[in-house]
C-alpha cells in the first residue's frame, strides 16, 4: 500500500467521519451484543469451571440405592481414570422455623471431593457439629454458633437431585420399609451450626436449585452437612448411597467443552461396567440377608404359635381346676355355714333366756334398789329437816328467833317431816308422829326407824319379802347371771371364732380362685398378645417377603457433572445467552450491512467526480476500489475491536451481573475467546467488504467522463400511478412523499430498516419481558385454578379428607389429587422427571385444574391415557397416540398412552390421567395433595389452620413458588430488554440520525432551493419531516411484524426445555414500539433537522 | 524620462491602439476612457451622452468607478459636466471644492472626489456629450499632463470614427426597488479574513434587466446572494422599496424572497423526484397570489411537459421550467445566476428568449453571467472587480436575444 493511499484514506475518514463512524458503530455493536451475549455462556461457564476446580467437584457422582461397600470403593478406585473417590452418606430432616415445617437435606461433609468453602466460622469437627449452605442458612434463620434441632428423619435418598431420576425414587423406595419416627440415619437431633459454606455441589441458589426431597412436597429448603460420624451407618447397610468420584484426567478441561464430555463418556463407560457386576453382588449379598432375616422372623412366627398352642392348653387346664376349686369350696362353704347357724341360733336361744332372767333379776334389782333409794332419801330429808330444825333451835336458843318464830318455824318442819313420812308409815309402822313440840326427838326417832329398814317386809315381785332377804336373793340371782353370762359369752365366742374361722377358710379358698383366675387371664392375654403379635407379624413378615421379593437389581446411577443442577443451570443459561446472540446479531447483521451499503454508497457518490478523475487520470477500478474497501476494512476492524471490548465489558457485565447474582460464586471475570472474535470480525469484514464492493461497482463500471460530471441527480420517471385519476386529486405534499419515498428506495429502505430495526428491539424486549411473565399469569389464570398444595401423609387414611374438608370449609375451592413425580428418559438418554397429576374427583378436580387441550376437543378424563403438556410432547417429540415410558419408584416401568396436549406454561413437565388409567397403569391412586385456591388468604395462615390435622404435612404456596422460577428468568430477560432498549437507542442513533442527516445532507441541494424561493425553515423541516413520519410509519409497521416474530423467537430462546411460554403478540409491546420508535424517529429527526437552519443559502453556488 | 511623461506616452500609445480598433465611436471613447484610467490612474470616469432627442440633457451611460450614476443626469449648464457640454470646452478642476460645486459633487456621491477633468466629447458632426475623469482623495491630483492625454483621446475618437450618432432614446429607469450602499461583505476562513465585496453603491430598477460580469472571484455572485436576501451584508446599507434590510432577521429575509425574489440557477436545482408541473406548484403554494403554474409553463413553452420530471427534459427544459418556477410566484424581481452556463448557444438562446419575455413583461431581472454577448440585452451591465463596481455600462442600443451571437 502506498502512503498517498493511506493519506488519502485518513483523509477520506476524517471527511467523512459520519459514515465512518456509521460502519464502525454497527460493527461494534453487531460485534459487542454477539461476542458480548456468546461469551456470557463461556464466561459464566468459565466461572462455574473455577468454582468447581476450587471446590474439587466431583466429575462422577455414583448412586446406588443399597450403597457401596468399602470393597466397592476400592474397586472403583482402580477404575482406568478415577483419581479418587469418597463415599457419603445423606438423609433429609425437618426443622421447624416460625412454625413453617421445612427440609433440610443433610449431607457428609466432604473431606477432599467437593471441599466445602467456608465463609464464615470453621468446619464441623465433631459428630454434633453442622455446617449451612450459605444460600439458606437464612431460611432456617440460624448463624454459627446457633443450635438447630431436627424434628426426625424423614427419608434417606442416595438420588442425586439434579436428575431426580430413577435413583432417586429407587433409594427411596429401597429405605422406605427403614422409615420410621424418630432420628434413623442421624446419631443426634441437635446440632450446633459451626460454619456457614459453600459448596460446589450446589452452585445454583434460585428457588427450586436444592433438589428434591422424598417428602409430600417433595422439596428441599436447607442444605447442611455434617461429619460422616454423624450418620447412623448401619442404617444404609454399612455402605455409602452416594460415592463422589474425582478423575485428574479431566482437570483444565471445561466441564461444558465436548473434549470433557467425550473423555467423561468414556469413564462413564467404565465405572457402569463396573457398576454393573458391583451392583448385582451387592443386591445378591443384600437379598440373601434380607432373606435370612425374613426367614429367621418366619421361624420366630412358628415358636409363637407354637407356644399359644401350649399356652391355651394350660389355659384350658386351669380354667378345669378353677372350676372343681370353686365347687369344693361352695360344699365347705355351706356346710360351715350350716353348722355355724346351728351354733348361732342356740347361742340365740341360750341369750334369749339369759336376757329374760336377767330382765327379771334387773327388775327385782330394781325395785330392791329403789326402795332402798327411797328409803335411804327419806332418810337424807330426815336428816336435813332434823338439821334445819336444830338450826332453829339455835337460834331460838340465841334469840335470833323469837318464841313464836320459833314454834312457827318447828310447825313447819313438822309439817314437811310428816309430809315426807306419812307415805313410809304402813312399811315403818314405828315411825314417830311429828308435831312441833316433839319435833327434834321426832326427827331423830325418825331417822333410826328408817335405819332399820332391812327386815322391814315389802312385796317384791308380787312376793313379799324383807328387804335383807330380799337382798339374799339378789346375790344368788347375781351370781346365777354371772355364771349364765359367763356360759353366753363363751358360747359366743366359740360361735365368732368359728365364725372367723370359716370365713378365713372361705377368703382363703376364694383367693386361690381369684388368683387362680387372675393366672388365667393373664395366660389368656399372653396368648391373646402373643396371637396378635403373631398376626401384626405375619402380614409385616409377608410384606418383608415380598419386599425380598421384589428387592430391584438396580444398576450403579453414574452421573457426570452435566447431572448437576448447578452446572445444569450453568448450561441452559449458556444455551440461552447463545441463543439470544444469534438472534441479535442477526439483526445487527442485517441492518449493519445495510448501512454500510448506504454509507459507502453515500461516500462513492460524494465522490463520484472525485473516482471519475482518479479513472481519468488511469487508475484501474481494482486500485480504486481497495481504496474503498480500506475504508470499510478500516471501520470494520476497527468496530470489531471497540465492539469486542463492549461486548466484554459492557454487555457481559449486565448479563454477568445477572447471572452471576443466581449463582453462588457471584461476580465472575468477562470471558475472551479469540476463535469466535477471529470468526465474527472476518465474517463481519467478508460482509461489509462485500456490501462495499457492491456499492462501488456500479459506479465504478461507468466512464471517467460521466463520472466526471458529478453525482446523477436522482432519475424519477412516470410511474403507473400517476397515470390513475386519484393521482392527480392527491394533495401536492402528498405526491412529493410519494415520490420522494419511489424514487429513493435506497433511503426508503434503509430508513424503513432502520425504524423497523428499533422498533422490532422495542417490540422483542418488552415481548420476552413480558411474555415470560405472562405465561406466569397466564398459568394462573387459565391452567391452575389452585395456587396453594396441602401436602398429606398417607397415614391417617382420613388425613387427605380433613384437609380437603379444612380447606372447603374455610370457603376455599379445593380437589384431591395424586402428585407424584416419575422418571422418563429425555431424548439425548439422560433421565428426567414429570410430574403425574390424577384427580380424586373429576369434578372438584375441574375447578382447580383447568386441561385446556391444544387441539380444542373437549376433556374426557376417562379415557384411557394421559393429557401432557405441550412443552412435555414438544420435548420428547411425541404425539398423539404414542407411548410414554414412565419409570415408577419401584423401579416399575409404564408405558403411558398420549391422548393429547395441553397448554402449559411452568418450567416442568406435567401430565393428567383419570383415576381409572392410573391405577391400571400405575397402582392404586393414594392421594397425596389437596389443590385449593386460596384466593386472597395468605398461604401461611391457611396452613396454620391446617397444622392441627394429624397427617397434614405441609402447604405449598405453588404461585408464589413458580414466580420464583419466572423471576429467574425474568431477571435473565430483563437484562437482555436492558441491553435491547439501549441497543434500540443505539440504532435509533446510529441509524435514525445517520438517515436522518444523510437525508438531509442528499436533501440539502433541494432545500437550499426551496429556501431561497422562500421556504421558511419550518417549511423545509417539514418537507423532511413529512417523509420521515411516512418512512417511520411505515418502518415502525414493518418493526411491528419483525418484532413479534423474534419476540417470539428470542421467548422461545429463553424457554427451557421443560417450558413453552407465551408467544402472543404483546399489545404493550407493540404499544412501546410504536411509541418508542416514534418517539426515537422524532428524536433523531429534531436533532437531524437542526442542520436545516444552519444551511447556508449561499451553499447554491456550490452544486 | 520621469515617471509621469513615461506614464502619459504609454497611456496615448494605448488611446492609439483602442481608437484604432474600435469599431463606434462609443466603443472608441469607452476604450479610450479605460485606458487613461488604467495607463493614466484615473479613479472613475464617465461618459455623459446628451439626449438629442430631447431636452440636450446628459445621461450616464458609460463610467468606471463604485458609484452608481445611473439616475444622475446635468441639464447642459448645469454643473461642471453641464458647463462643459453648453461650452464645449473642457475643465480642469485639480482642486476640486465640493463645497463650490455641489452639482458635480452630488454625482460622486460615496466617493470624495479631490480633482476632476471633463472633456467634451464630439462625432465628427456633433458634440455627443461630456467625458468626465475624477480622483478620488485617496490619490494625487490630476496633472495638467494627464488632462492633455484626456482632451486628446476625445479629440482622437472624433476624428478617428467616421460615425454619425444613431439617436438614442435616453434610458429611462424605473423606480429603484432596491438599494445598496457600501455593502461589503468578509468571509472569515480561520484566522484569514476575506474581504469579497468592498464597498458596492447600486441601485436596482423596477422592470430593468441588470446584468452583472466580472471574472471568478470578484464578488458578483456574493453580490446576488446579498441581493436576493441569502446572504447579508458585512457592512453598508441594503434596502429594498425603502425598507431597510440591512439587519433583518432570517425570517424576514426569507419573507423578502418568499414575497419578491424569483430564482433561476444555473444548475437549474429542480426537485428531482417532482414533475415540472408539480416544481412549479410547490413554490407556487408560498405566495398568495401566483401565477397558475400552467399557464407559467406555456410562458416558457413547456406546457406539453408539465408532467415530465426534470430527468426526463433536456437542460434546456429544465432551465426554463427554473425560469416558470421563478416566474410563478410573480415576484418583483428575478435573479439570475449564470443561467446559459450550461447549455449549448442553441438552447441558451430558446432560454434567453424566455427571460426576454419575461422582462418585457415588467419583471426586473439580475443576472450574473460570465457571458459578455448576454450584456447586449442588458439595461445596464455592471462590471464587478475586486470586490467593487468597476463599471457600469447602460446600453443605449439593446440587443434582442436572438441576435446574440457567440
Amino acid at each position: 500500500m502506498k502512503p498517498t493511499q493511506i493519506t488519502e484514506l485518513f483523509a477520506n475518514i476524517k471527511k467523512t467521519f459520519v459514515s465512518f463512524f456509521s460502519i464502525l458503530m454497527f460493527v461494534a455493536l453487531g460485534v459487542g451484543i454477539f461476542l458480548g451475549i456468546s461469551w456470557s455462556g463461556p464466561a459464566l461457564q468459565q466461572a462455574a469451571d473455577r468454582a468447581f476446580d476450587e471446590g474439587n467437584f466431583h466429575n462422577f457422582q455414583v448412586q446406588f440405592p443399597y450403597g457401596l461397600t468399602e470393597g466397592d470403593l476400592a474397586k472403583l478406585s482402580a477404575v482406568e481414570g478415577v483419581s479418587q473417590i469418597e463415599g457419603a452418606r445423606q438423609s433429609y430432616q425437618t426443622v421447624v422455623v416460625d412454625g413453617q415445617k421445612l427440609t433440610v437435606k443433610v449431607q457428609t461433609l466432604g473431606s477432599s471431593i467437593d471441599a466445602p468453602l467456608v465463609r464464615e466460622g470453621e468446619l464441623p469437627a465433631k459428630a454434633n457439629e453442622i455446617a449451612l449452605h450459605a444460600a439458606t442458612a437464612s431460611s432456617l434463620g440460624a448463624g454459627v454458633g446457633d443450635t438447630i434441632t431436627f424434628e426426625k428423619d424423614v427419608a434417606e435418598t442416595s438420588a442425586n437431585d439434579a436428575s431426580a431420576s430413577t435413583s432417586t425414587t429407587a433409594s427411596a423406595d429401597a429405605q422406605s420399609s427403614q422409615e420410621q419416627d424418630g432420628m434413623k440415619y442421624l446419631n443426634g437431633r441437635t446440632y450446633k451450626v459451626t460454619a456457614i459454606i459453600d459448596s460446589p455441589d450446589y452452585v445454583a441458589t434460585a428457588e427450586g436449585m436444592l433438589g428434591v426431597a422424598p417428602t409430600p412436597s417433595g422439596t428441599v429448603d436447607a442444605l447442611a452437612w455434617v461429619q460422616d460420624g454423624a450418620f447412623d451407618a448401619s442404617a444404609f447397610q454399612n455402605g455409602y448411597p452416594v460415592v463422589n468420584v474425582r478423575c485428574d484426567g479431566l482437570d483444565g478441561k471445561s466441564t461444558f467443552s465436548n473434549e470433557y464430555k467425550n473423555d467423561s463418556a468414556t469413564i462413564e463407560e467404565r465405572i457402569v461396567e463396573l457398576g454393573s457386576t458391583l451392583a448385582k453382588s451387592r443386591y445378591d449379598d443384600l437379598h440373601g440377608q434380607a432373606q435370612k432375616k425374613v426367614d429367621e422372623g418366619q421361624a420366630k412366627i412358628d415358636d409363637a404359635k407354637r407356644m399359644i398352642a401350649e399356652g391355651e392348653q394350660k389355659i384350658a387346664d386351669g380354667e378345669k381346676q378353677l372350676a372343681e376349686g370353686r365347687e369344693a369350696l361352695e360344699t365347705k362353704r355351706a356346710q360351715a355355714q350350716a353348722e355355724l347357724d346351728a351354733g348361732y341360733w342356740k347361742l340365740v336361744d341360750a341369750q334369749a333366756t339369759y336376757d329374760a332372767k336377767l330382765a327379771e333379776y334387773n327388775a327385782y334389782k330394781n325395785t330392791y334398789d329403789s326402795t332402798i333409794a327411797e328409803i335411804e332419801s327419806t332418810k337424807t330429808q330426815v336428816n336435813s329437816l332434823l338439821a334445819e330444825y336444830s338450826k332453829v333451835e339455835e337460834d331460838y336458843n340465841n334469840h335470833v328467833i323469837d318464841k313464836d318464830e320459833y314454834e312457827k318455824r318447828c310447825a313447819d318442819i313438822a309439817a314437811r317431816a310428816n309430809a315426807l313420812l306419812d307415805p313410809w308409815r304402813g312399811e315403818f309402822p314405828d315411825l314417830p308422829t311429828i308435831t312441833a313440840d316433839n319435833v327434834g326427838l321426832a326427827l331423830i326417832l325418825a331417822a333410826a326407824v328408817l335405819d332399820d329398814y332391812g327386815d322391814i317386809p315389802f312385796e317384791i315381785n308380787g312376793r313379799t319379802m324383807t328387804l335383807n332377804e330380799a337382798a339374799d336373793e339378789l346375790a344368788a340371782a347375781e351370781a346365777e347371771r354371772d355364771s349364765g353370762y359367763a356360759l353366753l359369752q363363751s358360747g359366743w365366742s366359740q360361735y365368732y371364732a368359728k365364725q372367723s374361722e370359716f370365713e378365713g377358710a372361705i377368703a382363703q379358698a376364694e383367693q386361690k380362685i381369684a388368683d387362680g383366675e387372675q393366672e388365667l387371664a393373664d395366660a389368656k392375654q399372653q396368648v391373646a398378645d402373643a396371637k396378635q403379635q403373631v398376626a401384626q407379624n405375619e402380614p409385616q413378615l409377608a410384606d418383608a417377603q415380598a419386599q425380598v421379593d421384589a428387592m430391584s437389581k438396580y444398576e450403579w446411577s453414574v452421573m457426570p457433572r452435566s447431572y448437576n443442577i448447578g452446572a445444569g443451570q450453568v448450561s441452559v443459561f449458556s444455551s440461552v445467552t447463545g441463543n439470544l446472540s444469534i438472534s441479535m446479531a442477526a439483526l445487527f447483521i442485517i441492518v449493519g450491512l445495510l448501512v454500510s451499503y448506504s454509507a459507502v454508497s453515500r461516500i462513492v457518490n460524494e465522490q463520484v467526480t472525485q473516482i471519475g478523475t482518479k479513472k481519468a487520470l488511469g487508475l484501474r477500478a481494482k486500485e480504486i476500489t481497495t481504496s474503498f474497501l480500506l475504508y470499510s476494512g478500516l471501520a470494520v476492524l476497527t468496530g470489531a475491536i471497540i465492539g469486542t471490548i463492549v461486548g466484554i465489558t459492557l454487555v457481559e457485565g449486565i448479563i454477568g451481573g445477572v447471572l452471576g447474582g443466581m449463582f453462588t460464586f457471584g461476580g465472575y471475570p468477562p470471558y475472551f475467546g479469540l476463535g469466535l472474535f477471529l470468526i465474527v470480525t472476518l465474517l463481519e469484514l467478508a460482509l461489509i467488504l462485500g456490501t462495499t464492493w457492491l456499492a462501488c461497482r456500479g459506479i465504478l463500471k461507468k466512464h471517467a467522463v460521466d463520472l466526471l460530471r458529478g453525482p446523477e441527480p436522482p432519475k424519477a420517471k412516470t410511474r403507473f400511478y400517476e397515470k390513475w385519476g386519484i393521482w392527480e386529486r392527491l394533495p401536492l405534499l402528498t405526491q412529493t412523499i410519494v415520490n420522494n419515498c419511489v424514487n429513493d428506495k435506497r433511503r426508503v429502505f434503509s430508513t424503513v430498516v432502520g425504524v423497523a430495526g428499533c422498533t422490532a428491539l422495542i417490540v422483542t424486549a418488552v415481548t420476552l419481558n413480558n411474555d415470560v411473565m405472562k405465561s406466569y399469569d397466564r398459568q394462573y389464570n387459565n391452567v391452575y385454578g389452585f395456587n396453594a398444595i396441602a401436602f398429606v401423609n398417607d397415614e391417617p387414611a382420613d388425613a387427605i379428607d380433613q384437609t380437603e374438608t379444612a380447606l372447603e370449609n374455610d370457603g376455599f375451592t379445593a380437589a384431591q389429587a395424586v402428585r407424584r413425580s416419575y422418571a422418563f428418559k429425555q431424548p439425548d438418554g439422560a433421565m428426567a422427571s414429570a410430574r403425574v397429576i390424577v384427580p380424586m374427583d373429576s369434578g372438584a378436580f375441574a375447578d382447580v385444574y383447568h386441561v385446556n387441550p391444544l387441539s380444542g376437543e373437549t376433556l374426557d378424563l376417562s379415557q384411557d391415557g394421559a393429557w401432557v403438556t405441550r412443552a412435555f410432547a414438544n420435548h420428547l417429540g411425541v404425539k398423539a397416540g404414542d407411548e410414554i415410558a414412565m419409570r415408577g419408584t419401584d423401579g416399575t416401568v409404564h408405558h403411558v398412552k398420549v391422548l393429547g396436549f395441553y397448554e402449559f406454561y411452568l418450567t416442568y413437565h406435567e401430565m393428567v390421567m383419570g383415576r381409572d388409567y392410573f391405577e391400571s397403569e400405575f397402582g392404586k391412586a393414594t392421594p397425596n395433595v389437596v389443590l385449593a385456591n386460596t384466593g386472597e388468604t395468605a398461604v401461611a395462615d391457611v396452613e396454620s389452620d391446617l397444622s392441627a390435622i394429624n397427617g397434614f404435612d405441609s402447604v405449598l404456596d405453588d404461585k408464589t413458588f413458580q414466580y420464583g422460577n419466572f423471576a429467574t428468568f425474568s431477571s435473565v430477560s430483563s437484562a437482555v430488554v436492558a441491553i435491547y432498549l439501549a441497543l434500540a437507542i443505539l440504532m435509533a442513533v446510529v441509524v435514525l440520525l445517520n438517515l436522518n442527516v444523510m437525508f438531509i445532507d442528499e436533501k440539502k441541494r433541494e432545500l437550499i432551493v426551496l429556501m431561497i424561493n422562500g421556504f421558511s425553515t419550518k417549511d423545509a423541516k417539514r418537507y423532511i419531516y413529512n417523509d420521515s413520519i411516512v418512512l417511520t410509519a411505515i418502518g415502525i409497521i414493518c418493526g411491528l411484524i419483525l418484532g413479534c416474530v423474534m419476540g417470539s423467537i428470542t421467548v422461545a430462546a429463553v424457554e427451557p426445555s421443560t417450558a413453552v411460554f407465551v408467544k402472543d403478540i404483546d399489545l404493550m409491546a407493540v404499544i412501546a414500539g410504536v411509541v418508542g420508535s416514534a418517539a426515537l424517529s422524532v428524536i433523531m429527526s429534531v436533532i437531524a433537522l437542526r442542520r436545516i437552519p444552519r444551511f447556508k443559502l449561499t451553499d447554491i453556488n456550490k452544486f | 524620462m520621469e515617471n509621469s511623461a513615461l506614464q502619459i506616452y504609454k497611456a496615448i500609445g494605448a488611446l492609439q491602439a483602442v481608437i484604432a480598433n474600435a469599431t463606434t465611436l462609443e466603443e472608441a471613447i469607452q476604450g479610450g476612457l479605460k485606458a487613461i484610467v488604467e495607463n493614466a490612474g484615473a479613479d472613475s470616469a464617465v461618459i455623459w451622452y446628451a439626449d438629442k432627442a430631447g431636452d440636450g440633457t446628459l445621461h450616464p451611460y458609460f463610467w468606471i468607478g463604485p458609484v452608481d450614476l445611473t439616475r444622475r443626469a446635468h441639464k447642459p449648464g448645469d454643473g461642471a459636466v453641464g458647463r462643459v457640454y453648453e461650452s464645449q470646452k473642457a475643465e480642469r478642476l485639480f482642486e476640486f471644492n465640493s463645497l463650490q460645486d455641489v452639482e458635480t459633487a452630488i454625482d460622486f456621491a460615496g466617493m470624495p472626489v479631490s480633482s476632476m477633468v471633463c472633456v467634451p466629447f464630439t462625432s465628427q458632426t456633433e458634440n455627443l456629450g461630456v467625458v468626465q475623469f475624477v480622483n478620488g482623495e485617496s490619490s494625487a491630483p490630476f496633472t495638467d499632463e494627464v488632462a492633455d492625454v484626456m482632451e486628446i483621446m476625445a479629440m482622437m475618437a472624433a476624428i478617428a470614427i467616421e460615425e454619425n450618432e444613431a439617436l438614442a432614446e435616453p434610458w429611462q429607469p424605473g423606480e429603484v426597488v432596491m438599494e445598496l450602499r457600501d455593502i461589503t461583505r468578509e468571509f472569515q476562513n480561520g484566522d484569514v479574513v476575506t474581504k469579497v465585496l468592498k464597498g458596492v453603491n447600486l441601485d436596482v430598477y423596477e422592470g430593468e434587466f441588470l446584468v452583472l460580469l466580472g471574472e471568478s472571484g470578484c464578488g458578483k455572485s456574493t453580490l446576488l446572494n446579498i441581493i436576493g436576501g441569502m446572504d447579508s451584508a458585512t457592512s453598508g446599507e441594503f434596502s429594498y422599496l425603502g425598507k431597510d434590510l440591512s439587519n433583518a432577521t432570517q425570517q424576514e429575509l426569507t419573507d423578502f424572497r418568499r414575497d419578491n425574489i424569483g430564482f433561476i440557477f444555473q444548475s437549474y436545482n429542480l426537485m428531482p423526484n417532482l414533475t415540472a408541473l408539480q416544481n412549479l406548484k410547490l413554490i407556487a403554494e408560498l405566495v398568495d397570489e401566483p401565477m397558475d403554474a400552467d399557464e407559467a409553463l406555456d410562458v416558457v413553452g413547456l406546457s406539453e411537459r408539465k408532467k415530465n420530471y426534470p430527468s426526463q427534459m433536456s437542460g434546456g427544459q429544465q432551465q426554463r421550467v427554473s425560469i416558470a418556477r421563478a416566474l410563478v410566484k410573480n415576484p418583483k424581481i428575478i435573479l439570475a445566476d449564470e443561467p446559459t452556463a450550461a447549455l449549448d448557444y442553441t438552447t441558451s438562446i430558446e432560454v434567453l428568449q424566455v427571460m426576454e419575455k419575461i422582462i418585457e413583461a415588467g419583471t426586473t431581472m439580475v443576472m450574473v453571467t460570465h457571458n459578455e454577448e448576454i450584456t447586449r440585452m442588458a439595461d445596464r451591465v455592471v462590471r464587478m472587480r475586486d470586490g467593487r463596481m468597476h463599471e457600469v455600462t447602460v446600453n443605449r442600443h439593446r440587443a434582442r436575444a436572438v441576435d446574440l451571437v457567440w
